[in-house]
């Protein structure tokens, strides 16, 4: 079910999504330094990078780079979360040129330094703007835990799986011991 | 080294960060953003020496109207109007991808009239914006007359989606778990007149048109580009299938009723300016052929799932692929359970697409890069967001 090059993405968390209910079929999370070597492994997979999105949670602004293949139905989501007060995460322009405006667009948004980024400046907002407008207010932040279903919290071990409903066994007292 | 000090330049910050490179004679050149050949305001900074272009750097955002926080503020429903405006050409596909990820979060089953009334809007405004393309491509290059033909034909289109959604060009026609009206019942009738219509006219496009002499000369070996390098700016649509990836998402990820339908994905592996005109115009036959299908075999039966008037998805996270006239459209939607998206994304294919332009440009001469832009299909709207 999983691909075997996923064994080499150094992920903290893999979660198979359902493509009929979610449009995506795999989920990976890496720490932000494990960026560059993961994007440079799908590269060599053949992969398509669809777009590069930000996200403002609780836990830090969430970058999901969405990479597809040429063939078949697969679009693999590959996940980091940078914290509020320094935003930074490697460039992976190097490895795929395209990814240049989506980073680009990505700061103009929310503000995340992707290091190494030749040129990251406002690409689509008027170079006076102030801030970065897609930032939530700290009360409007929601985290994962309610943003995501349970069955990816359980997969990226941040909740229990529900425990299954069954019956309370008949509680047998103790047989009075043969004196 | 000296420090960089932006005020000392002339011009605008985008201008200043150009800067120019070691080789003497250049010319830093603007082109746009009222350039006629830009299709609106793109803006496009070149360093020329004499004709021939050494760097190309497009600037953006000259109508960004940051619909991603629009969506942020609005209900479920009342986003779906933004659809519409975001690729002003091909607003169904929009419709589609933004209704489609928002079903996917619901669960909402889309009733199989629907469907087929979604495939049939979707592909007749697939060719009116094609046609639109050709016109205008055919005026970047010089040719006057062929507009005139593409409108001829767009009107017939505009008229038929007119008495269909109610608006001729800024579609906002889909709901969640359905269309919003049902067709009128010359409809079928109307589409298959158009379908033999445009087909009788496609001949006589291929002879005055492609099969002109000067035409091709514009065209053919500019702009080269091959799968590898479309693949990693993350170019889709015609733009790959022009350099001989069959990639559409309608085969690829097969959405709505496409798995259940017959049609052709129309390839060259030439890469080049002319390979992009060719699989457009392809296209146009491969829309006609899928329209003649669904019109003739329209089912009966609702057109909307029940949903609810404001809709509350669960919480979650959902996205929907959709072919457009210019590549891939994604919508990527975020629920925390309430009735406002958490968090909108699009993805507009002209806005990779438009990134290889850097690429593509480079070596050529000024007015091949007219060409190649005409080629890449730009809708700025689309792009700016």
């Amino acid at each position: 079910m999983i691909p075997a090059f996923v064994a080499k993405l150094g992920a903290v968390c893999v979660a198979p999504l359902d493509h009929a209910t979610t449009g995506m079929t795999l989920s990976v999370t890496v720490a932000p330094e494990g960026i560059p070597a993961a994007v440079t492994v799908l590269d060599q997979e053949g992969f398509l990078l669809e777009d590069v999105m930000a996200s403002d949670l609780t836990e830090g602004f969430e970058i999901a780079y969405h990479l597809a293949r040429l063939d078949g139905v697969s679009r693999l989501v590959l996940r980091t979360t940078v914290p509020h007060d320094a935003p930074s995460v490697p460039s992976i322009s190097a490895i795929y040129p395209g990814a240049d405006w989506h980073e680009r667009e990505c700061f103009d948004f929310y503000g995340i330094n992707f290091v190494g980024h030749p040129n990251l400046h406002y690409l689509l907002l008027p170079e006076d703007f102030d801030g970065h407008p897609l930032v939530k207010a700290e009360k409007a932040r929601k985290s994962l835990a309610e943003l995501m279903p349970l069955s990816y919290l359980v997969d990226c071990g941040l909740a229990q799986p529900e425990a299954p409903k069954v019956k309370p066994a008949p509680v047998r007292k103790a047989a009075p011991k043969d004196a | 080294m000296q420090a960089f000090d932006p005020t000392a330049l002339k011009g605008d910050l985008s201008a200043a960060r150009f800067e120019p490179g070691p080789t003497e004679d250049k010319l830093i050149l603007n082109m746009g953003p009222q350039h006629p050949s830009t299709h609106g305001v793109l803006r496009v900074l070149l360093e020329l020496d004499g004709e021939y272009i050494l760097r190309a750097e497009p600037v953006l955002g000259y109508i960004h109207r940051m619909h991603e926080w629009i969506a942020e503020q609005k209900t479920y429903m009342q986003f779906m109007p933004n659809m519409g405006r975001v690729d002003y050409l091909h607003a169904m596909a929009w419709n589609w991808a933004y209704a489609g990820a928002v079903e996917r979060l619901t669960g909402l089953e889309v009733p199989l009239r629907a469907e087929y009334i979604r495939v049939a809007v979707t592909e007749l405004n697939r060719i009116s914006s094609h046609l639109l393309w050709w016109g205008a491509y055919l005026l970047d290059l010089g040719a006057f007359t062929p507009i005139m033909y593409a409108f001829e034909d767009r009107e017939i289109l505009l008229d038929i989606l007119q008495d269909v959604t109610g608006s001729r060009l800024t579609y906002s026609y889909f709901t969640f778990g359905g269309v919003y009206a049902d067709v009128p019942e010359t409809f079928a009738s109307r589409c298959l007149a158009f379908v033999r219509r445009l087909r009788s006219r496609l001949p006589m496009y291929r002879d005055l048109v492609t099969d002109n002499v000067i035409l091709r000369g514009r065209c053919e070996g500019i702009g080269e580009m091959d799968v590898e390098l479309a693949r990693r700016y993350g170019a889709t649509g015609p733009m790959i299938r022009g350099s001989g990836a069959p990639l559409d998402t309608r085969r690829a990820e097969p959405y709505g009723i496409y798995g259940s339908l017959e049609f052709r994905i129309p390839t060259y592996p030439q890469g080049d300016a002319m390979a992009r005109y060719m699989v457009r115009m392809d296209e146009l036959a491969t829309s006609l052929d899928i329209i003649e299908q669904v019109v003739t075999n329209l089912p009966e039966g609702p057109i909307a799932a029940k949903a609810p008037k404001t809709l509350k998805p669960p919480k979650g996270e959902a996205c929907f692929a959709v072919e457009g006239a210019r590549g891939k459209i994604v919508v990527h939607v975020r629920s925390d359970g309430g009735p406002k998206p958490y968090r909108v994304k699009l993805r507009a294919p002209g806005f990779s697409n438009l990134s290889v332009f850097c690429e593509l440009a480079k070596g050529t001469l000024l007015a091949d890069a007219v060409s190649i832009l005409g080629s890449l299909d730009l809708v700025i709207p689309e792009i700016d967001r």
